[in-house]
């Protein structure tokens, strides 16, 4: 897994590539959290080049998104693949993390 | 029909899938197939290193065989604590995303993805096998 940071004004963009499992979910976590611990609260995660998720990822989405929502940020995720996508529709998370189709209006809906 | 034992850890995961998927591939499963297959070897496979061996190590074997209509079943079999994970609670999906848990979400993908899944407690061990149809 590759997690490559970008920033659009005050909206922290977080691209992963390769997979988000049960062997790479801890560094994802880390690399979230601490930037939420230092106060940001916009992340928009680009999973354009995730191949694949599991719920030891989506845990971590959960968990990101309550603690989000305590601080009054936001998260959105934008440009999932087909399968990617299916494991959010499978799982209900689609129903509450906004899934936009690209970068552009992911940003644009949080600015 | 084939087997494989592995350590009850994270470090075994791959080694699990790749127990598995070349002979899906073989079988010209589609990519799709293959997806559903890996995640749910991960999702079985990490409920028993999480849950069943409390504070202590074990092992997991793993079997693999084809049934009746090129169904591909991979059997789990531990010597954990007994849990029959079709017994979990289902997860709800309607509920309001503040309230919800992460416990059960693994297996309810498991039931959603795999075209059969049986448990039976057998002796001291769980044996877990889920089967997925080759079309």
């Amino acid at each position: 897994m590759l997690i490559t940071e970008t920033r659009e004004g005050n909206i922290v963009v977080l691209a992963v590539e390769g997979r988000l499992d049960s062997n790479t979910s801890d560094q994802f976590e880390k690399q979230l959290f601490s930037m939420v611990e230092q106060g940001e609260a916009r992340f928009v995660l680009d999973f354009g080049g995730l191949d694949y998720i599991s719920s030891a990822g989506l845990r971590v989405l959960l968990k990101a998104a309550k603690e989000l929502k305590k601080k009054d940020g936001r998260l959105c995720l934008c440009s999932l693949r087909d399968y990617v996508r299916e494991v959010f529709d499978m799982s209900g998370f689609a129903a509450f993390l906004p899934i936009h189709p690209s970068l552009e209006t992911s940003i644009k809906s949080l600015s | 029909m084939k087997s494989l034992e592995v350590g009850a850890h994270l470090d075994s995961l791959k080694a699990v899938q790749e127990f598995v998927i070349p002979d899906v591939e073989a079988m010209n499963g589609s990519e799709e197939l293959i997806q559903d297959i890996k995640l749910v070897l991960e999702e079985v496979f990490t409920n028993i290193v999480f849950y069943a061996y409390p504070g202590a190590a074990g092992t997991v074997r793993l079997t693999c065989f084809w049934g009746p209509e090129g169904t591909c079943c991979i059997g789990f079999e531990d010597n954990g604590i007994p849990f029959n994970p079709l017994e979990f609670h289902d997860v709800d999906l309607e509920q309001e995303f503040s309230e919800r848990e992460i416990g059960g979400l693994g297996i309810h993908l498991v039931k959603r993805l795999a075209h059969e899944v049986r448990y039976r407690r057998e002796g001291q061990s769980n044996i877990l096998i889920v089967c997925f149809r080759i079309d």
